[in-house]
């Protein structure tokens, strides 16, 4: 019987152990001192095929880092702006190769420095800065060039996200561009990142939220008088 | 007789061992869907609790943008609300109680910046998880961010998500993307998701103070 306990502990202990080192995995990434925090941000838009990349992208090109950068507070946040040296435009402005152009991020999700990338970007609307791009998707349409020449795609290590860009790690750069030039022609946008309502559906959807905004405000100023009575 | 005890005990034995291991495949461990940072026995958190310090709003109603007016004040503080109501957590608005600012809370036009709102984490001066200082230690300030680019076309109920979402990440929440309910996930953009804590987001902030 004594025998049977022991077992039957032994096998418990296994079992719960087992189970909690299952959510190891997914925060491991984070003690082995990686860079930015992408799941620190939420994304407007998720990127599902190089074709919708394309679609959304202004300019694709190939570019290298130059090192400089500098940073920009605005309002309770700062960003950066990265220099990065035009070698190849495979989408956009031509005049731009052997140009220096800069890119627009937020400080606390900035790119890693490495060298040499295919950068798929928008020109920048915005108060932050004149004259500059964004990575599309922020950090989805950044894919690093190595040594090897081959397209590396690792912001899922920094916990960002991976929908397509397995299927074009690896290969190497004439190919990546290629599939690329394919794209754009059959660039297609992004899917949509709000639910398709009809007219009625989302005319109901915008008075139920408008009730929640009043219901907000009375609880608000309930707790304002609240206090202003406690004060007296 | 000896063999049919023999046989009785081993029935009974594995009958045990299965049950363990059904009663822990459906235990808790499992079930939790919701995310944190940092190991799964260390993880990162606000140092200084959420029953102290208070949240401020740098954010006003009444931002026009877009053809829209942004009540972002209302919301952030809304926000705050659920999380005050549903969970453990019970930081004050500065204006009410003064205090320690641990959350600051803001919402504006910041252009094409690729997201809806974002959290600059903070531990002392030193900003953590910037890109040359990995995430490897807890925060003691935090700076939600909405970005009014990307949201002309949510109702207030989906911007106020958005800001109960990224105050969730200011708690100590990171994404969730097994398909739980939960504000946390962030592989739909939030209006296709829910857009006030769930019951898991619920479990993982009373669970991680």
């Amino acid at each position: 019987m004594k025998k049977i306990v022991i077992i039957l502990v032994l096998i418990a202990m296994v079992s719960i152990s087992m189970t909690a080192c299952g959510k190891e995995e997914h925060t491991a990434n984070y003690k082995e001192g990686h860079s930015a925090n992408y799941d620190n941000a939420l994304l407007a838009t998720h990127y599902n095929a190089l074709e919708e990349l394309a679609y959304d992208a202004e300019l694709i090109i190939e570019a290298e880092l130059t090192g400089k950068s500098k940073e920009i507070p605005f309002r309770s946040t700062r960003y950066k702006l990265t220099e990065v040296n035009v070698n190849k435009v495979m989408k956009g402005n031509i005049e731009l190769k052997s140009n220096v152009i800069q890119l627009l991020e937020i400080a606390s999700l900035s790119m890693d420095p490495h060298k040499n990338n295919i950068l798929f970007l928008d020109k920048y609307e915005g108060p932050v800065a004149n004259d500059a791009y964004v990575v599309v998707g922020l950090y989805q349409g950044r894919f690093k060039i190595n040594d090897d020449n081959l397209v590396v795609y690792d912001a899922d290590k920094n916990n960002g996200v991976k929908h397509f860009q397995a299927s074009v790690e690896g290969l190497d750069t004439r190919t990546f561009e290629q599939q690329i030039q394919e794209a754009i022609k059959n660039a297609r946008p992004p899917k949509p990142n709000l639910p398709q309502l009809s007219e009625a559906e989302q005319k109901l959807a915008e008075e139920e939220s408008h009730k929640i905004y009043l219901e907000d405000r009375k609880r608000i100023e309930e707790e304002e008088k609240q206090k202003e009575n406690s004060n007296k | 007789m000896k063999k049919t005890g023999k046989t009785k005990t081993r029935i009974k034995l594995f009958a045990a061992i299965v049950g363990i291991f059904v009663a822990t495949a459906i235990s808790p461990f499992k079930l939790a869907a919701y995310e944190y940072y940092g190991w799964w026995n260390d993880p990162l958190k606000l140092k200084t609790g959420i029953t102290s310090g208070s949240y401020t709003i740098f954010a006003t109603d009444g931002l026009q943008y877009g053809g829209k007016t942004f009540m972002f004040a209302t919301a952030w503080k809304s926000a705050m609300g659920e999380w005050n109501d549903k969970t453990e957590a019970a930081i004050p608005y500065h204006g009410d109680v003064g205090g320690v600012e641990r959350i600051r809370m803001d919402g504006y036009n910041h252009g094409m910046n690729g997201v809806h709102g974002w959290v600059d984490m903070y531990s002392g001066p030193k900003l953590v998880g910037h890109r040359q200082q990995a995430p490897t230690e807890s925060w003691d300030y935090v700076v939600a961010n909405i970005n009014a680019y990307y949201l002309t076309n949510h109702t207030y109920a989906q911007y106020r998500g958005v800001a109960i979402h990224e105050i969730g990440h200011a708690l100590g929440l990171a994404h969730e993307q097994d398909g739980t309910p939960s504000i946390m996930n962030d592989l739909l953009n939030i209006p296709n998701t829910y857009l006030v804590p769930q019951q898991d987001d619920i479990n993982g902030v009373n669970n991680l103070y």
